[in-house]
């Protein structure tokens, strides 16, 4: 059964779409991330102009972290007050993104930034995770017992000056670390359709030493309100927002995410982050191959 | 030269009996997408009238036009390793659909100059009648071939099946990416080589109902659209977690 999308102007099978947006779903669910980084690139390799499929997947993304958000704020596991903070910059960062996404896509760049800053961002991540997870499981089979790191400890970043008191993270820093935090997060969300929760975590994690009880919750409200903003941009400055598209996309990613969160369940931490660092991998070597293949044809159409 | 002159005698003729009319329909007059929008057929007929019958058959040419766009096509190549556009070349006042639909090879019912002038080839579309620069032939080229790809552009040189000596009809297809807009159907009955009578008809590809409704919405009030799409997300996400519950 097809459906038309209004705003992609494209027929496009209903089924095909739900799918995708389950399959997604799924992952999303079981690594608990946005998936906004697998949707936005099975959007543009299927053919829905790359425009479309970044600010549609924004606004599929705001459904698919709602949820989330929700459940992590009735337990507590969110903080407002540095949410609010990374919130504020990320939103700055977003508007910037949307303004450099339509300068791309005026000059024919965007495709190529789009699969560049996928390549570079993806790949670093990925390398990342998958080093860091292969260590800890070789460790685990050597009989090794692993430390974790203190989350209490100290670095240079908590040292900067502006030091602000947030409660629920029990922690005491600069605000400098957390605004560049949200300004890139807001940046890359907007051009690249992804929530950057896998970049958020970590740098929460890493950088700023947020408790793992407050980390995912702040992270997903967060993205709820910044891609929600990044959304409206979208529509105001490029238009390029198929509503059908995105419910299309949500109705399935919403499905396969309870089925991809108690899958989930059964597997261990650091298999779930082997795995999710191989996808994420995956996706990188897929953008990079794209840039460096002779192309099938050297020519490409743009309208205005 | 002495082909003319045989042919002088009929031409008087067909100057002092009345001139050859044609009248054309289409079979929508206008095609609507909806939700379910996944192209259309139409069937392009018509009827050659006045003077009908004589020592060659006619022929039929139409040439179908989608609302006018200006496209940029983009060369590629290799910098630092990694493909990106390089070359750009645009082109105004393209037409987004192109189909040419005729009774016989094209080249057989008239010449290539009269062909170009009466716009049934691609390239008269985008190249200026003096040949245009290099560069604009090269990005004109490539703009036909990809439209092609894309199902836009067509040339059906059997399309047009006579009924009778003087009945015809013909097939056309929109596909479901047609751009929404107006679209024209330029009909040309041609008998040895030159045009007989022509007639211009048109018909609308055009959204409607909710998906007109969307499209609309998304253009002129874009603030309102991107607020309703958040808040129809937060909705979705939030019944997403409620149903599913444990």
């Amino acid at each position: 059964m097809n459906i038309y999308l209004p705003i992609a102007e494209l027929s496009a099978n209903i089924f095909f779409l739900a799918g995708m947006g389950g399959a997604v779903g799924f992952l999303s669910g079981l690594f608990g991330v946005g998936g906004g980084f697998l949707l936005t690139p099975l959007l543009i390799f299927s053919g829905v102009p790359t425009s479309v499929a970044v600010a549609s997947v924004t606004g599929q993304v705001v459904a698919a972290s709602t949820s989330g958000a929700l459940t992590h704020y009735r337990r507590g596991g969110v903080d407002l007050h540095l949410a609010a903070y990374l919130v504020a910059t990320s939103i700055v960062g977003a508007m910037i993104g949307v303004a450099v996404f339509g300068h791309l896509s005026k000059t024919g760049q965007l495709d190529l930034f789009i699969a560049l800053g996928f390549l570079v961002l993806l790949g670093t991540v990925g390398t990342l995770m998958l080093t860091e997870s292969v260590q800890s499981l070789l460790k685990q089979r050597q009989g090794v017992i692993l430390r974790k790191r203190q989350p209490s400890q100290h670095n240079w970043i908590h040292g900067l000056p502006w030091r602000v008191r947030f409660r629920k993270s029990r922690l005491y820093i600069s605000v400098i670390p957390v605004l560049v935090i949200g300004l890139f997060i807001g940046f890359v969300g907007a051009l690249l359709g992804i929530g950057g929760g896998f970049i958020m975590v970590p740098a929460l994690v890493y950088l700023l030493r947020v408790p793992g009880s407050v980390v995912i919750g702040t992270s997903l409200a967060q993205v709820v309100a910044m891609m929600g903003v990044t959304t409206i941009l979208h529509a105001v400055q490029s238009q390029s927002v198929d509503i059908m598209l995105a419910l299309s996309l949500m109705v399935g990613g919403t499905i396969g995410a309870q089925f991809g969160a108690s899958a989930g369940q059964r597997l261990r931490g650091e298999q779930l982050r082997g795995l999710l660092a191989l996808l994420i991998l995956a996706v990188a070597i897929r953008f990079g191959v794209s840039l460096v293949i002779p192309p099938a044809s050297l020519f490409s159409l743009t309208w205005s | 030269m002495k082909s003319f002159l045989a042919l002088l005698p009929f031409l008087m003729l067909a100057t002092t009996v009345r001139a050859e009319q044609v009248v054309a329909a289409i079979s929508h007059p206008s095609v609507e997408i909806s939700s379910s929008f996944e192209g259309e057929t139409l069937t392009l007929f018509g009827n050659i009238e006045g003077r009908v019958g004589g020592p060659s058959p006619y022929e039929v040419a139409v040439v179908v036009t989608g609302p006018l766009e200006t496209v940029t096509v983009w060369e590629k190549a290799r910098f630092f390793g990694i493909w990106s556009n390089t070359e750009a070349f645009s082109f105004s006042s393209v037409p987004s659909f192109l189909q040419i639909l005729s009774s016989r090879p094209l080249e057989q019912i008239a010449a290539q100059d009269r062909l170009l002038e009466l716009y049934l080839r691609p390239e008269a579309y985008l190249v200026p009648a003096d040949g245009g620069t290099k560069a604009a032939r090269r990005y004109g080229g490539e703009l036909i071939r990809l439209m092609r790809e894309e199902g836009r552009y067509g040339l059906r040189e059997n399309a047009v099946l006579f009924l009778s000596d003087s009945l015809y009809k013909a097939r056309l297809d929109i596909p479901s990416h047609a751009s929404p807009g107006p679209y024209v159907a330029q009909t040309y009955i041609f008998r040895d080589g030159e045009v007989v009578a022509r007639k211009t008809d048109g018909f609308s590809v055009r959204k409607v109902g909710f998906e007109r409704f969307l499209a609309q919405a998304s253009t002129r009030s874009p603030l309102i659209y991107g607020v309703v799409s958040v808040l129809l997300a937060l909705a979705i996400g939030w019944l997403g977690g409620v149903i599913f519950r444990r």
